[in-house]
């Protein structure tokens, strides 16, 4: 899958972010441990009914600025936040003049809930005053692909638009799919983003499915942390471009970094050894295709959100496979919060930055009851300086329901 | 990338017959599985048809997960699946579970969840317990089939409207060939959705009686349920293991119209871009192509652009190409509509009938004159495009050809 005369690499970056709407605010936050945790009582309701817990939301954007006031009275918030990101993205890539043409403009998304709010008004709507009262205008805004639609018709993607939705591993898998386009010629640059918003339905499935903490709300989105009580959820998009580095060359873009492989497995058994064993594949099918030996990788990413038993299976495959090497590790949700469709694409922001400033964020609210795994030891609660050129990062998710994703990423 | 991909199991679960023999037969003789929906009241709505699965109870087909617990998109996916392993005649040791894949496609996805909700908030004022709605995310619905078949290799849901059968399909397919998989499950699901009734409701867009696509009285689509998946391996491991091949999957086109939420494009624009790509990936000619099976929904501006769009890319080839639609039978089937025209282009090619289009009456001299009316066709078909177009403007098109038995 990888062709190594003319690798994938990123030419620009954009963001909408609880820290701000540049790759820079992002970047400090995680360096500086800001704290961005609120208590999401605001969303409380019928659905929502957990008082206290904490989240990330993004507060005082205003969409306008960014995007102008056309079209945006329907506009679903996910989409807003994935066409600010990909707007800033796009600036950030291109010149006007220096557009690829639509038909050659891909777009792939991974997003899961963009379409749950929209879907819960139009059937409560529905029986509760009659289906006449709900709006047209907002019909395609319940479906988990609208995001990815607006977003087409704004920039004029033609070539393809695709979104995936792989629970937490989707911003990786679309990285994944994106790669696998321009591969295969089927888009001479792709925009990758990853979205998710937040509000009452969303938590409520949140709140169901066991991710949130209870009473003990103070003690949630510790990674790899046997006490951590549960995930804080976020919000946001992250957006890169992508194209073939003889493009990017021939117009003297400033590449960020390269896309190396993409992995994927599953586990059928959500015990934590299973899963690991299923993550262990991933990573051992990025390390496959990319050729590389596993000592070449110089960082990991990790997905750890503070969710047990995930981070624990996590732990276990990365133990697994890099326990003889002092490793650094460095995770970004406790500060990001968990974005799940978006995780992935905050994951290869977050990988962009250390490239760039050769600095690895101190992993936060490590505490010393952390599992006693040996690769464990490369998480650090200060920030480090690590020389990057030309070095490899591995990005590694999973997904509630066992499957997960890796990628590796190269230093330019 | 140069390995061949081939299906050779075919699991089906539509209005009109559940099983691959009955829904052949079925669509074969052009029976309509569309009549009065029975899965939720629609005495609030102004029209009151629509497409159930009602000969199978999907539930039945899970034996590892709780189906109490997995929603009726995630059951329909998994009943599919385990048809289609049956029908490619499987072992479980003829492939490592971990180079076995699934990619399934949706449009609602376990939507019924917010359904059922309201419902029994509304009318017993209880709550649907945690252990139901925590299985709401698309992913849910290929980790199930994983799950309950023991694939452990890439596992994908893609939520890309009604084309999205098609999107797994060919995503499955890619999988394939870039060596991740030997063997992929791929297709589409999803349950009959009051929230998508509405949402066609208010756009206007349902026929009250039938549906007619490509007919000049067509008076819109109708909203069904139902679910494909289809076995797709690398053609010398499938042969190796004496698999019955039903068809060569041969190329893929997408395109985006890049024009408007719901409408396609006025001109064809995505789905000329997407059909001549899948042309192109598939090395075929247009003078190659015996059959196109049309996304056709029966609404005036899907059809009429359709039609235009294969105007243009096979100019005046495209009246003595036949052309049919599914829908005109099933309804509108949502994420799972191109998995299951899919599964009749594979079956026309390996039987050498083309389905027919029901309810075409009058012609309409703004769509494709080449429609086959109401009859089956025998004909040897070497070459099948099948469409498929979504709100969002997604586009996706699939090439399927015979292969040398």
């Amino acid at each position: 899958m990888n062709d190594t005369h003319d690798s994938i690499v990123i030419t620009g970056l954009g963001v909408i972010s609880a820290f701000g709407s540049h790759p820079e605010n992002v970047w400090d936050a995680l360096e500086n441990v800001h704290n961005g945790r609120v208590k999401l009582n605001n969303y409380l309701n019928e659905f929502f009914t957990l008082e206290n817990v904490s989240g990330i939301p993004i507060q005082n954007w205003n969409p306008e600025e960014l995007l102008g006031k056309k079209g945006l009275q329907y506009m679903p918030l996910s989409a807003k936040y994935l066409m600010g990101a990909a707007l800033l993205a796009v600036r950030d890539a291109w010149s006007e003049d220096q557009m690829p043409a639509p038909d050659q403009l891909g777009l792939v998304v991974g997003s899961n809930f963009a379409g749950v709010k929209t879907s819960v008004v139009f059937d409560h709507t529905t029986i509760t005053e009659g289906p006449k009262y709900v709006s047209p205008m907002e019909a395609p805004n319940g479906l988990a692909n609208s995001p990815a639609s607006y977003l087409a018709i704004r920039i004029r993607s033609r070539a393809c638009n695709t979104t995936i939705s792989t629970g937490q591993n989707a911003g990786i898998d679309a990285l994944g799919y994106a790669m696998n386009l321009l591969r295969n010629k089927r888009a001479t640059s792709v925009i990758v983003g990853g979205v998710e918003e937040l509000n009452s339905r969303v938590l409520w499935i949140y709140e169901n499915s066991g991710l949130l903490p209870g009473k003990e709300t103070d003690t949630a989105g510790v990674p790899f942390n046997s006490n951590s009580s549960g995930i804080v959820p976020g919000e946001g998009s992250a957006v890169a471009v992508l194209e073939s580095r003889s493009e990017a060359e021939a117009r003297g873009a400033h590449i960020y970094g390269e896309l190396v492989s993409w992995g994927s497995s599953f586990s059928t058994d959500i015990r934590p050894e299973r899963r690991a064993n299923a993550l262990e594949r991933s990573i051992t099918q990025v390390l496959q295709k990319s050729g590389l030996k596993k000592e070449e990788i110089r960082l990991i990413i990790a997905s750890a959100n503070g969710c047990n038993p995930q981070d624990r299976a996590e732990a276990t495959a990365l133990n697994n496979i890099f326990s003889e090497y002092q490793l650094p590790i460095m995770t970004v949700k406790e500060t990001l919060g968990e974005t799940f469709g978006a995780a992935g694409l905050f994951q290869l922001l977050s990988a962009v930055g250390v490239m760039t400033r050769g600095v690895v964020p101190p992993t936060v609210n490590l505490s010393p009851n952390t599992e006693h795994l040996n690769v464990l030891s490369g998480l650090s609660s200060t920030k480090r300086n690590l020389e990057m050129s030309g070095s490899n990062i591995l990005l590694t998710s999973q997904d509630t329901f066992g499957s997960s994703s890796a990628l590796l990423v190269r230093a330019t | 990338m140069n390995k061949r991909v081939v299906i050779t199991g075919i699991g089906v679960l539509t209005p009109v017959g559940s099983g691959k023999e009955k829904f052949w037969s079925a669509i074969s003789e052009g029976r309509i599985g569309t009549s009065r929906i029975e899965g939720f009241d629609t005495s609030m709505f102004e029209v009151h048809n629509g497409g159930e699965v009602r000969d199978v109870d999907p539930s039945s087909y899970m034996r590892l997960l709780d189906p109490l617990a997995a929603p009726r998109t995630t059951q329909l996916a998994v009943a599919a699946a385990k048809m289609a392993i049956e029908d490619a005649a499987f072992h479980s040791e003829e492939y490592l579970t971990e180079r076995s894949g699934v990619c399934i496609g949706t449009t609602i996805g376990n939507g019924s969840i917010i359904e059922q909700d309201h419902d029994r908030r509304q009318k017993q004022g209880t709550k649907l317990p945690p252990d139901y709605i925590r299985n709401f995310p698309i992913s849910y619905i290929s980790a199930a089939v994983a799950t309950e078949l023991g694939f452990e290799g890439p596992n994908l849901t893609v939520p890309t409207a009604c084309a999205a059968g098609n999107y797994a399909i060919s995503w499955g397919a890619d999988l394939i060939k870039d060596g991740m998989a030997d063997i992929v499950l791929v297709g589409g699901s999803d349950a009959l959705s009051r929230f998508c009734y509405t949402t066609f409701h208010r756009l206007g867009a349902i026929a009250p009686d039938r549906c007619q696509p490509f007919d000049k009285n067509r008076k819109g689509m109708m909203v069904s349920e139902g679910a494909a998946v289809l076995v797709l391996e690398e053609q010398e491991k499938a042969s190796k293991r004496g698999a019955r091949i039903y068809a060569e999957f041969l190329g893929y086109g997408l395109s985006c119209d890049a024009h408007h939420p719901t409408a396609p494009h006025p001109d064809g624009l995505g789905a000329i871009l997407a059909t001549e790509r899948a042309l192109s990936d598939a090395n075929v000619k247009a003078e190659d192509v015996s059959y196109v099976s049309a996304h056709g929904t029966g609404t005036k501006a899907n059809d009429s652009t359709e039609s235009k769009a294969l105007r243009k890319i096979f100019g005046e080839l495209i009246d003595s190409i036949p052309v049919s639609s599914l829908k005109s039978m099933l309804g509108h089937t949502m994420g799972a509509a191109s998995a299951i025209e899919a599964a009749a282009c594979a079956l026309s090619i390996y039987n050498s009938i083309i389905p027919p289009t029901i309810n075409y009456e009058v012609p309409d001299e703004e769509c494709v004159q080449n429609i086959v009316p109401n009859e089956p066709m025998f004909s040897r078909v070497e070459v099948a495009v099948s469409s498929s177009f979504a709100f969002g403007g997604n586009i996706s098109i699939i090439v399927l050809g015979r292969i040398d038995k």
